[in-house]
């Protein structure tokens, strides 16, 4: 008896250390076990409701009004094998005797191929079927499927995790669906075609045939729901930014096209899966309008709280519902369901997605599939509603319910009973008792309902938006802005809503004007900045200024309107607009001296980024004024740089102040000035920058300029001046700057005198400077292939080529053939045979340490965080890696280092861009305009291309470097997967919820900053002082700053002598509303502090009072004084309004 | 009914170009959603084949919801002209002698307008099929059904789908080509009425609009309404569409073999009642003692009558060459489905776009629909083939 007690042991405690992808260690499928692997927040418990063999594979699962559970299944998914039958079902589960357990399943439909998407609705079911959004009835009697209609039809499938999902009605009796990054659709319905490219989450009614875009972008968007009162939000299973409050029409992460995004609510967190919002009876209070999702990566049901905040919301991540170890629970979908539980659809998987693993890997499950029933414990459950056969006064006194649910089902059941209704509607809302607290959200209720029957109904209305009740008027408002071409009055009423006391109505208000292609909507919208702004409103209305632009902008050209000279309003709408047609009118303003000096240079900014010759000879000459302010110089020069790299635009009139400026006392200036008198073709100068090129005393932030102004300026005088300064008499820095510019001027002889100058073995970053300048030119790598042909080049020099090369995203073989040969380098990544990729995972698992590993990839030489960020915090070029050992098995995770072109993660490919004149620029894309396309290179530094210069694009591989384990030792790498292995799974290395300070600024060690601070004291290190260098640097995983990563200072005690090691660091606050916070920390031994520069008493909790926009807390840290690094979370001060961000990022 | 026949008769305008199929011909369907859901449907694949028993006739969808002449829909993750170059270069790569083209909806919701860009997109198409010397039967759009409020009133796009209609016809006419004015099929407010719409959303064809349409376009290619009758007078037997072989004739008994197989029966069970458009058959029995007569095929009862009725003519639409033909077409919205999985797989991204360094190990896979595309096609010929069936008149009840 005592052998099936350990096996169990084993498979608990043992079977889940090994991870999804490790090698035939498939869990046990008994759903006990894996319920008993559940750690499930207090006060509740699971049961299991559903398993196979009942279903295999649930994909998305919704209740009808019946209360019964409709589930899409897919058991072909990824991938339809050939001479396979595409067989996937749609199943109604029922628990017809109450008892919390699916006693009757019906297969409603088969015969259908990767169905993504179900929802019940008008006398059978929608279904999400790969091409197709089809409509399914059933026969009488037998419940099965037998009318078929397809309803929309060219719907993407690039991807069967991306394709058409997630579908919803909302309150307005609308249907709402999603599809991700990688599809593209084109819809044809009787008002026209619709298309969407990319992610997005579409919203049709279908009993008029509308289709439209509700939102725009996001890379996976498996989540999306509305709360109780019609606000929608949606989750991303591939964007780390947890909870995303939706606006109408908005834009969100990988928006193509677009220059603004909104960004999610929760930065740093993982990915998410499913939505819902939680409501009724049976749950606890505290637990009520909290938001649910899944980490199916990491095995976790999560928990969001919301809280209000300006016309949006801040989002707090919670302890978990469920989470576990368990490598094959994969929650997907959650509902709450008639009965008051919440349900999980369990997709039941050790292995997930299919990019990273093979569609035909044997360990794929296409069998098993779960639903699993939380519900509260020692709570009564709710009376499942009885809808479907209710009368229709019973299905108007349930929309008063507690139970989202209930409300929504009552209100389905009246949409589909149909216009007959409305004479009831009306005289229960006569009745209804208007000192109930309720009153007008039962109001609200009546209203979505005529809104569902697509009944105008402008008396409620009218009643609505002048609730009490905000969220009720911002409800009305939106419904008013569908509604607004069979109301004369909108525009009245929109009048008062723009102006309404609370943000969230001013935003639904700004939002409806959008729809009215009325200058008068954009007058009205403008009135918004009347009022206090947040960055919700500011989106919101730049959209609406976007959009109006072709109805506002040609009346104000023709001096039709003039924002009743509210210089203000017009320049916002200016700005949104961004328009070349505009420079004129912002040029004007700024000469008559119009614009509020805190604009004024960011106008100047917008003129220069548009701009002719006319504007950019006014920017020039502000450019030249006396520098009041060296910033605003050096941001006009940029600028000016910027118009002839970029647009090929130069100043006009007289330019020769340019030598003026080319002689200033200011070398960072003068460098500017040199690259200008290339950029503008400007012969007069060519003297003084070959002089300035050649001359001994030039500093070397100068030289490279004055080089590049040479080449930029061309010709053989050019050429034959850089070759001769790249040549052997040189200084080896000097020469190295000379190759670089003269790649610019003539390539091929650049080759010959790169070859020599690598000869002489620069260090690593002047030859990566080299390497780049050839591969960052399409003729580059085959000129310097030639010329490094049968030449020897030091070993190292050599694999830095190569690793320039892998960068570059192409592959270049003929250059990296020439560059191993060469250097007489190994060729080829590390691929690691089967049998020693399996020793290498069972060492990781035997010998690897996380604590050890975690030091490793925190090494400055290893350069993980440069490109990574772990909860937020770090490099932006790659995924976060908060939960990746969660989600990637262990040889996945040695695959990633040292093949990192194996399998990219979506949205990580890089982008190689020809530009026309013949340059290539690899990175990740950021955004793209109607004129710029945005990448993200391997540095972290944006690159911006104008989309009239390319000539091609092309998509490269990962960013990710090869050879990044090269100089580390076996036990640190196997620490180090270790390490990542163990990062987001249970455990010490799983992020904590709480808000931690994880991105600091540390003050860089500095000869000029000490001489700074010597002089003016400590507290100095408070100010912005131009001798300060503050770097990043981030928490471990627990949150911890360690003390080794400040840099100390010697510091004198002044009544002593005593000498003191004194470190200094900065957190960042980003307050959107104001009030009291609390900055808690683990010690106060050694801190002084500092808010914004004024010093504050240090506690173990500090209590700060701050208003809206970015704060930044200084500390001073006596190194001698603490014995633990500094760990700084952010706590709510109850009673207080404060909505606060913690900066994260690099 | 009576609609039906009416649309044989007066509907389709006179040819511009001569249409003739032949052996060996590999036709392309080219176009919208109007061309994309025929596949699914096969009904008018189904006529063609059942049409030419003896002909090797290949058919290739590529019709794609939202797509224009410019190559909208085929874009993919490039631009509308990469769109464009997908399109060419996989009709060209597909070697057709036979092109039917299905375009002008989507580009007609530009309007007015957008009239020129249409024409130009429409001309440079057309040269870029001229290389592959397939014989082109261009399509028009179907006027858009109003299906009362809330749904749209079509009465302005209607205005402008006659014009890209007119346009089609304009160019079809001066590039020799045939054209099929289908404009005026979902017109009628008859079938509008009917218990089977041709269309549920105004603009797109039902099941049953594929199957009500196909006369319409057999008729637009020229081919005339298959004639099949089967006349038994005294010992002796006419027949058209059909050959009877005297040898086997022992009254009230005889073996017959159909030219052609005869068009599937209507898609849903409610519009069964509506009949074959245009090609009904008929059996006329003369000089039969009164009384009620069956008629059975291979055994099977596939009309029963009076014999007064037999004397007139008793339409025959079930019995053994309906199944077949159902077969038949079953076989092909089969044949449709797997080469679609060919041309437009799933997570295409993977198999051959910018991810397939990771998964496009399974792109070999997509070719091993070819030999399942071929085996469907083997039994599509044999399917096509009608075959001999004994045709015998049982008496029900003998009259007094």
């Amino acid at each position: 008896m005592k052998l099936p007690c350990l096996c169990l042991l084993y498979l608990i405690f043992v079977g889940p250390l090994f991870a999804q992808r490790d090698l035939a260690k498939i869990p046990e499928p008994d759903p006990e076990l894996e319920r008993q692997s559940f750690q499930v927040a207090e006060g509740f418990e699971v049961n299991l409701f559903a398993a196979d063999p009942l279903l295999a594979k649930p994909i998305q699962m919704n209740f009808d009004s019946a209360g019964r559970l409709w589930v899409a299944c897919s058991e072909v998914y990824p991938q339809i094998v050939p001479g396979q039958k595409a067989n996937d079902k749609i199943i109604i589960l029922e628990d017809t005797q109450g008892k919390g357990k699916a006693d009757k399943v019906t297969v409603f439909a088969d015969g259908l191929l990767i169905p993504t998407g179900i929802e019940p609705g008008d006398g059978g079911a929608y279904i999400a079927n790969s091409t197709e959004l089809i409509h399914l009835k059933p026969a009488q009697g037998t419940g099965k499927a037998l009318e078929r209609r397809v309803v929309l039809s060219g719907f993407g499938t690039e991807d069967t995790h991306h394709i058409l999902h997630t579908l919803r009605w909302g309150p307005d009796g609308m249907l709402y669906f999603n599809q991700s990054v990688y599809i593209h659709s084109h819809i044809e319905t009787p008002h026209g075609v619709r298309r969407l490219g990319g992610g997005g989450i579409w919203r049709f009614r279908p009993e008029t045939m509308e289709l439209s875009v509700f939102v725009r972008g996001f890379i996976n968007p498996w989540g999306h729901h509305f709360d109780r009162w019609g606000q929608s939000f949606a989750t991303d299973g591939a964007f780390g930014e947890g909870v995303n409050y939706l606006i109408p029409d908005a834009y969100y992460i990988w928006a193509v096209g677009e220059p603004h995004i909104l960004p999610g609510l929760n930065p740093g967190s993982p990915k998410h899966c499913g939505l819902e919002i939680l409501s009724g009876r049976h749950l606890p209070p505290a637990w009520q309008g909290n938001l649910l999702t899944n980490d199916f990566r990491g095995h976790r049901v999560c928990r969001f709280v919301l809280k209000e905040d300006g016309a949006a919301y801040t989002s707090q991540e919670r302890p978990e519902l469920i989470k576990t170890n368990h490598a094959a629970f994969r929650p997907v979908d959650i509902k709450m369901g008639p009965d008051g539980a919440i349900y999980i659809a369990d997709w039941y998987n050790p292995i997930i997605q299919h990019g990273e693993v093979d569609f035909r890997d044997p360990r794929r499950d296409h069998t098993h599939g779960r639903i699993w029933r939380v519900t509260a414990k020692g709570r009564p459950l709710v009376p499942r509603p009885g809808l479907q056969g209710a009368k229709t006064e019973e299905l108007l006194n349930a929309l008063k319910m507690p139970e989202d649910w209930t409300r929504h089902h009552a209100k389905h059941v009246l949409k589909e009973r149909g216009p007959e209704i409305l004479p009831e509607l009306r005289d229960w809302l006569s009745r209804l008792n208007s000192t109930n607290p309720d009153w007008e959200h039962h109001l609200l209720e009546a209203l979505w309902t005529y809104q569902s029957l697509n009944v105008v109904e402008p008396k409620l209305l009218q009643t609505l938006i002048h609730a009490k009740d905000p969220r009720v008027r911002a409800a009305a408002a939106r419904v008013l802005c569908h509604w607004h071409t069979a109301l004369p009055d909108a525009l009245e009423w929109l009048t008062a809503l723009v102006a309404d006391p609370h943000p969230q109505v001013r935003l639904e208000a700004v939002r409806g004007l959008s729809r009215l292609p009325h200058r008068r909507a954009m007058e009205l919208a403008l009135q918004a900045l009347d009022r206090p702004m947040d960055r919700f409103l500011e989106y919101g209305l730049w959209l609406t200024a976007r959009e109006l632009s072709p109805v506002w902008l040609p009346q104000l050209q023709n001096g039709q309107m003039d924002f009743n000279g509210n210089t203000g309003h017009l320049l916002f709408a200016l700005e949104a607009a961004d328009a070349r047609t505009t420079v004129g009118i912002l040029v004007n303003l700024l000469q008559a001296g119009k614009v509020p000096r805190e604009k004024e240079e960011s106008i100047w900014l917008l003129i220069a980024r548009m701009g002719g010759p006319r504007e950019l000879a006014l920017i020039f000459a502000e450019a030249l004024k006396k520098p009041a302010d060296f910033t605003r110089q050096t941001d006009f020069l940029a600028a000016l740089e910027s118009a002839a790299r970029q647009r090929a635009v130069r100043p006009e009139g007289d330019l020769s102040s340019l030598g003026k400026l080319l002689a200033d006392a200011d070398n960072s200036r003068r460098a500017f000035a040199a690259r200008l008198a290339g950029l503008w073709k400007m012969e007069s100068l060519r003297p003084e920058l070959t002089r300035l090129a050649t001359a001994t005393d030039t500093s070397d932030g100068l030289r490279p300029s004055a080089m590049e102004g040479l080449a930029l300026l061309g010709g053989s005088a050019s050429s034959s001046a850089l070759a001769k300064l790249s040549g052997s008499s040189q200084p080896l820095q000097v020469r190295v700057m000379a190759v670089v510019a003269l790649a610019g001027v003539d390539l091929p002889s650049a080759a010959q005198q790169a070859v020599a100058v690598l000869e002489a073995n620069p260090a690593a970053d002047p030859a990566a400077e080299i390497f780049t300048a050839f591969v960052q030119r399409r003729k580059g790598p085959a000129l310097l292939a030639k010329a490094v042909a049968n030449r020897r080049l030091p070993q190292d020099i050599a694999k830095i080529g190569v690793r320039t090369v892998r960068l570059s995203g192409k592959d270049f073989p003929d250059l990296v053939t020439a560059l191993t040969k060469a250097g007489g380098i190994t060729p080829g990544p590390h691929r690691l045979s089967p049998e020693e990729m399996r020793q290498m995972v069972a060492n990781v698992l035997e010998k690897g340490d996380p604590a050890r590993g975690e030091t490793v990839f925190r090494r400055k030489d290893q350069a993980c965080l440069n490109c990574h960020c772990v909860g937020g915090a770090g490099g932006q070029v790659g995924p976060d890696l908060a939960g990746i050992g969660a989600s990637a098995p262990i040889d996945y995770l040695i695959e990633s280092i040292l093949e990192p072109n194996k399998a990219i993660k979506e949205g990580y490919h890089a982008l190689v861009v020809g530009t026309k004149d013949g340059r290539l620029f690899t990175g990740i894309k950021v955004r793209e305009t109607s004129d710029h396309l945005t990448l993200r290179d391997a540095q972290d530094k944006e690159i911006v291309i104008p989309l009239a210069s390319i000539d091609e694009k092309s998509i490269g591989g990962s960013l990710m470097p090869e050879g990044l384990a090269d100089p580390l030792t076996r036990q640190e790498f196997l620490d180090l997967i270790r390490f990542l292995s163990d990062l987001g799974k249970i455990g010490p290395y799983s992020l904590p919820k709480a808000p931690m300070v994880r991105r600091w600024l540390v003050l860089e060690r500095d000869p000029a900053a000490l001489d700074h601070l010597r002089r003016s004291g400590l507290a100095a290190a408070a100010s912005n002082h131009s001798s300060f260098n503050w770097v990043p640097a981030y928490s471990r995983v627990s949150g911890t700053l360690p003390l080794d990563a400040v840099p100390s200072f010697e510091w004198k005690l002044p009544a002593t002598n005593d000498a003191r090691e004194v470190g200094f660091l900065r957190c960042q606050l980003d307050v959107s509303t104001a009030g009291k916070v609390k900055l808690a920390v683990n010690s106060a031994a050694g801190l002084s502090a500092w808010l914004n520069g004024l010093p504050f008493t240090t506690g173990e909790e500090m209590i700060l009072d701050l208003t809206p926009g970015l704060h930044t807390v200084t500390f001073s840290v006596t190194l001698h004084d603490r014995n633990s690094g500094l760990r700084c979370t952010l706590e709510d001060v109850s009673g207080s309004s404060a909505r606060v961000r913690l900066v994260g990022g690099k | 009914m009576a609609a039906l026949f009416w649309l044989w008769a007066t509907v389709l305008p006179v040819l511009a170009a001569e249409f003739q199929v032949r052996d060996h011909d590999r036709v392309v369907l080219l176009g919208n959603t109007l061309i994309e859901r025929e596949q699914k449907y096969g009904y008018w694949e189904t006529m063609l084949t059942a049409r030419y028993p003896d002909f090797n006739m290949v058919f290739r969808n590529l019709g794609w919801s939202g797509d224009t002449v410019f190559g909208h829909a085929r874009a993919g993750f490039g631009s509308v002209a990469d769109g464009f170059c997908h399109l060419k270069e996989h009709v060209i790569s597909l070697q057709p002698s036979v092109i039917i083209l299905g375009y002008g909806l989507n580009e007609s919701f530009e309007g007015e307008a957008g009239l020129p860009r249409f024409l130009d997109g429409l001309n440079v198409l057309l040269d870029a099929l001229a290389s592959t010397k397939a014989r082109i039967v261009v399509l028009s759009p179907l006027r858009h059904a109003d299906l009362g409020r809330p749904m749209p009133d079509p009465t302005p796009h209607n205005k402008n789908l006659r014009q890209y209609a007119n346009a089609l016809r304009t160019v079809s006419r001066k590039r020799g080509l045939v054209f099929v004015d289908l404009y005026d099929l979902l017109g009628n407010s008859d079938t509008m009425n009917s218990q089977a719409p041709l269309t549920d959303n105004g603009i797109h064809l039902t099941a049953f609009g594929y199957w009500n349409s196909t006369p319409a376009i057999a008729k637009g290619l020229g081919l005339l309404p298959p004639n099949w009758h089967i006349e038994v007078g005294k010992g002796k037997i006419t027949a058209h569409g059909v050959h009877v072989d005297p040898q086997s004739i022992s009254l009230p008994s005889f073996l017959a073999h159909d030219a052609q197989l005869p068009f599937p029966p209507a898609p849903q069970e409610k519009s069964k009642s509506a009949g074959v458009p245009g090609s009904d058959r008929v059996v006329l029995v003369k000089n039969l003692p009164a009384g009620r007569f069956a008629l059975t095929v291979d055994g099977q009862i596939v009309a029963e009558g009076t014999s007064a009725e037999w004397a007139k003519g008793v339409v025959i639409a079930r019995g053994p060459q309906f199944d077949q033909v159902e077969r038949l077409r079953a076989a092909i919205i089969d044949k449709n489905r797997q080469y679609f999985y060919r041309w437009r797989p799933q997570n295409e991204t993977y198999l051959f776009g910018f991810r397939k360094h990771e998964q496009g190990v399974n792109a070999r896979e997509i070719p091993q629909f070819d030999p399942l595309v071929e085996k469907l096609e083997n039994e599509i010929a044999k399917l096509r083939v009608p075959a001999v069936h004994r045709y015998e008149l049982k008496v029900v009840e003998m009259g007094k």
